[in-house]
């Protein structure tokens, strides 16, 4: 098993030399030469459809600056939507084909299931103990939250919150020519935001139609985690029911903000979105630190990023984890691991992620403020919820053919049966 | 007389320069082609271990990597019904409707390929989906070798060749094997199985380019799944020498290439990574052997062919070259008195344009030798002559003979008489006033003359007569001619008798010669001396003393032959003949025209 990994790491990492010369996209060819005791390893890493880059590259030109003549890292760049990204992770989980390094390794807790209860990654521990510094590195809160119930580590993020958080992110210029010099801090006022803008001929927000609603929800979960009940609800890892207050007003929440939003947005999927807000089609966004890449560094200046109102963020440094699959050589399992340690050196180094840019310092603003961090709802709830379900009777829901109480209790009968399959 | 005609043409074998061109390149290619033939063959012999088998892993590669393409081909062919929504849901407690049941029936048959026969999924609660009906005793199926080949992968892709216990035709067939694992959720996964049929061996089957050798894959068992045997041959395991040849590969199979070689031939093996099927070849004793020979012919061939050329070359050459080395060859040895006038015209620009220059420069520097060696001898001999007469002064000598017959006439002597009146003519014939030639009634006169004398000195010992056809008589002839030759019918022909001697001497003509015989009755001349008398007309003229030397006198006959053939050149016949009783001799010369100075 291992000799046969070791030879498709061979074959990955060839592909992906091989796709980087034939496709378009931007990254360079390192030109660091291989040397014969050089161990490689094969990784497959997304570019941006949008901007044809990939966050990653630099990260790939140091760590083999860094480790020449020990390791190679060699990627292949899969030009794909971060949602067409995780789809193929899933793929090449079942026929035995992930690369040695995979990113986004929790962003669907059910995946990350399968990954872990079928040996599919490896324990990361024993390799944390052994460095010197990765375990200091670790906010205890983000290591609790990637340690397995036995001890096990199969997670990888960011040693720190810095990088991980979610918010608004606006047009600054939009929101000044509507009256907002700044983002509205309660939700009384966000509503008379979108008003405004919507008054001046501006779509307030851009919103999309498909997969787990990720940037409807996110307003709409920081929406209800603004009091007691909301947050608690939220907080609870796979509730067994959604018939309750919160989600009701959650729902309509969710109904009421498809009214400042592009007419076809249920027809948009999240990158069609995303690419309308860059175009200056709408003024905000509900999204990430790691969406800055999308927008482009040329964009910086017009946009500004703001905690939800009610000064929530969301946090979820699972979501940013790597992690090591499990089935390659032991030189190669090594250099992936030294690859995750390298990252979290590199993110240490950087910790200050400010490089003078108008929506860089903002987000720094924002995460010093006083905020609250509510977790991440795609990884609380069934993953089926958010991937089918929502898909298939959301478009419904919002187009008042199907009542909140109905959808929620079709809501709970989807559980239910989930939960009988599982 | 054979031995010469070898010789003879032996030397002159030798003696071309084309062929002896052709026989040193012979010789050499020879030597060469056999020097490297054997060369090669001992080379070839140990080397041929390791060439046939360097060739046979290629052969084996090609193959494998044939297989590498089926096992490829296999991987992404299970990877549609791996994903295949309708496969993933039957990982999950979902009810499968019948409308799915339809929808995954139509959706797995767009992946239907030649080789594949069926397909069966089976998912985590032991339903079966297939297109054909089938029915599984788990816990036999779980015994089962299909079952054996999931073993403990994740989803890897599995190609086995093994009994059929699903589908019912319990035959040995090939069959891929892959864990259904849930796209989404943790569950226990399904099972996809294949049965494939033997088209999907026709990349390994494309892959074979020599129909000499033998082909055999066998799965990890060791059981043959595939043969091809030369001819169309079927593959018989129960033949011992087929038994062998899998022997050698069962009984060495460490995982690694292998080849072997033995007394019936070479076995070499490869391993197909993924499915552990192992790829053999065999090359039979006969077709490693056909090697050698293939590379041996060609050598010849080769040989040959760079022979022929060379053999072309040389003639080709050599006839540029020869040509001309044979033409002054020719000339040079057709040479003779008669072929003064002929001339080596070459225009090589060569240095054998100067050799035939040379040629033509001695012919003629030679005919001017022997017309001034002639010119000389004619005029030493007419000096000779000359001083000769001054030294008779044959006047003085006339008178005192004429003083003497006087005397005897006075005194009534009349045997001294006729002998000094033959004696007068003798001189005076034979003097002739220093002319060479005389007519044919001198000479006859000259000879009686000379006989008288000798009839009046011999006592009776013979008598004589003389008989000339008028038509000659006044034809010219080099004087002296006839004398000899009397002499000699006196001196041998009547040695051996006191008398009754007889000479008959007659002159004619016979066509266009001038014919004198001379017959005596004495002793029949000896067979020896008549043959070396009669070499004299034909004999070359330095020769002629070798023939007949002085001392065994022959000096005045061998005179006459020398004086008539420069006279009158090779046509004259000079010749003696034995008679029953006697000898006789005859004299032909040719004459151009009648009356007169015949010989000129």
């Amino acid at each position: 098993m291992a000799m046969n990994k070791g030879k498709r790491a061979k074959i990955l990492a060839m592909g992906g030399l091989f796709f980087c010369c034939g496709c378009s996209h931007s990254p360079e060819p390192e030109l660091i030469p291989q040397t014969e005791t050089e161990v490689v390893i094969p990784v497959t890493f997304r570019v941006e459809p949008l901007t044809n880059q990939s966050d990653n590259e630099q990260f790939v030109k140091d760590f083999n600056q860094e480790f020449a003549g020990e390791y190679r890292m060699e990627p292949n760049w899969l030009i794909e939507s971060t949602s067409g990204y995780r789809n193929k992770l899933k793929q090449w989980n079942v026929l035995d084909q992930l690369p040695v390094l995979i990113t986004d390794a929790g962003f669907d807790y059910d995946f990350y299931r399968v990954l872990a209860e079928n040996d599919r990654l490896v324990d990361l521990k024993p390799w944390m103990e052994a460095s010197d510094f990765w375990l200091d590195a670790m906010n205890p809160d983000i290591l609790a939250g990637c340690t397995e119930p036995d001890g096990r580590v199969y997670l990888s993020p960011l040693g720190n919150n810095v990088h991980t958080y979610a918010g608004i992110i606006y047009r600054e210029d939009l929101l000044a020519s509507a009256g907002y010099e700044e983002f509205p801090q309660t939700w009384e006022e966000f509503w008379d935001c979108l008003d405004a803008l919507k008054q001046d001929g501006i779509t307030p927000l851009a919103l999309h139609g498909s997969g787990s609603y990720w940037v409807p929800m996110l307003l709409a979960t920081a929406y209800i985690y603004g009091d007691a009940e909301g947050k608690e609800f939220l907080d609870k890892r796979l509730p067994d029911s959604y018939q309750n207050e919160e989600m009701r007003e959650l729902m309509e929440f969710l109904r009421r903000l498809y009214g400042y939003t592009f007419p076809d947005a249920l027809e948009l999927d999240y990158d069609q979105t995303a690419a309308r807000l860059i175009d200056g089609q709408a003024a905000l966004i509900a999204n990430g630190r790691w969406m800055f890449e999308t927008i482009g560094e040329e964009n910086y200046e017009k946009y500004r990023f703001a905690p939800f109102p009610g000064g929530i963020l969301m946090n979820s440094p699972q979501m940013s984890a790597w992690a090591v699959t499990s089935g390659y050589s032991d030189e190669v399992t090594e250099g992936a691991v030294r690859a995750l340690e390298f990252r979290i050196r590199c993110a240490q180094d950087t910790k200050d992620v400010s490089d003078g840019s108008a929506l860089m310092d903002s987000y720094i603003a924002a995460t010093e403020m006083d905020y609250r961090v509510m977790p991440n709802f795609q990884l609380q709830w069934e993953q089926e919820i958010q991937n089918e379900f929502f898909t298939e009777y959301m478009p419904g829901f919002l187009a008042g053919e199907i009542q909140t109480d109905e959808f929620l209790k079709m809501m709970d009968e989807r559980v239910e049966e989930i939960q009988s399959k599982k | 007389m054979k031995q010469e005609q070898r010789k003879s043409w032996f030397g002159h074998f030798l003696y071309s320069t084309r062929r002896k061109l052709i026989l040193i390149v012979t010789l050499i290619l020879s030597l060469l082609c056999f020097g490297t033939f054997l060369g090669v063959n001992q080379i070839m012999k140990q080397d041929r271990y390791e060439t046939l088998t360097k060739q046979y892993y290629y052969v084996n590669r090609q193959m494998i990597s044939a297989f590498e393409k089926i096992s490829e081909e296999l991987d992404q062919l299970t990877e549609k019904y791996i994903l295949n929504e309708y496969v993933q849901k039957t990982l999950t407690n979902q009810e499968i409707t019948a409308s799915d049941l339809e929808m995954m029936k139509k959706s797995l048959a767009f992946y239907n390929r030649s080789y594949l026969d069926y397909y069966l999924v089976i998912d985590n609660k032991e339903n079966l989906y297939s297109q054909r009906k089938v029915t599984l005793d788990f816990e036999k199926f779980r015994k089962s070798q299909i079952y054996k080949g999931f073993g403990d992968h994740y989803s890897k892709t599995v190609l086995m060749w093994t009994r059929d216990v699903i589908f019912g035709t319990n035959e040995m067939s090939f069959f891929v094997v892959r864990h259904i694992r849930s796209l989404n959720v943790n569950h226990e996964p399904g099972m996809l199985i294949l049965k494939l049929n033997e088209n999907l061996l026709d990349p390994v089957k494309d892959s074979i380019t020599d129909d000499q050798l033998s082909y055999f894959i066998l799965n990890e068992n060791q059981e043959v799944c595939f043969s091809r045997m030369p001819g169309g041959a079927r593959w018989n395991p129960e033949e011992a020498g087929n038994r062998e040849i899998l022997q050698n590969v069962i009984s060495r199979q460490d995982g690694v290439t292998e080849n072997t070689d033995w007394s019936n031939g070479i076995v070499s093996w490869d391993h197909e990574e993924n499915s552990c099927f192992t790829v053999v070849t065999y090359a039979s004793k006969e077709v490693t052997d056909a090697v050698i020979s293939k590379i041996q012919g060609m050598m010849l061939a080769v040989f040959f062919i760079t022979y022929g050329v060379a053999v072309v070359g040389i003639i080709l050459f050599s006839s540029w070259f020869t040509k001309p080395i044979q033409y002054i060859s020719e000339t040079m040895r057709s040479f003779d008195e008669h072929s003064m006038g002929n001339r080596i015209d070459l225009n090589t620009n060569t240095e054998l344009d100067e050799i035939g220059r040379a040629y033509n420069k001695m012919v003629v520097r030679v005919k001017e030798l022997m017309e001034d060696v002639k010119q000389k001898e004619g005029e030493l001999r007419e000096s000779e002559l000359a001083s000769l007469m001054y030294q008779i002064r044959p006047h003085f000598l006339y008178n005192t003979l004429d003083t003497i017959y006087m005397l005897a006439r006075i005194q009534k002597e009349e045997t001294i008489m006729r002998m000094i009146q033959s004696l007068s003519r003798f001189l005076r014939i034979n003097l002739s006033n220093g002319n060479e030639q005389i007519e044919t009634a001198k000479e006859l006169e000259h000879v009686s003359s000379y006989l008288e004398i000798q009839k009046i000195r011999n006592a009776d010992l013979f008598e004589y007569e003389t008989h000339m056809d008028e038509s000659v008589a006044s034809w010219r002839v080099i004087k002296m001619i006839l004398q000899p030759v009397a002499e000699n019918c006196i001196k041998y022909g009547f040695c051996d008798i006191e008398e009754g001697g007889r000479i008959l001497i007659s002159a004619g003509r016979e066509g266009d010669f001038l014919v004198f015989t001379v017959e005596n009755n004495g002793t029949p001349i000896e067979a020896e001396q008549m043959e070396k008398l009669n070499r004299l007309e034909s004999a070359p003229l330095g020769e002629m003393d070798e023939i007949l030397p002085y001392r065994q006198g022959g000096y005045g006959i061998r005179n006459v032959v020398k004086r008539l053939r420069l006279r009158y050149g090779d046509r004259v016949r000079f010749y003696y003949r034995a008679l029953e009783s006697g000898t006789v001799c005859a004299i032909k010369i040719p004459v151009k025209g009648e009356g007169g100075d015949g010989n000129e």
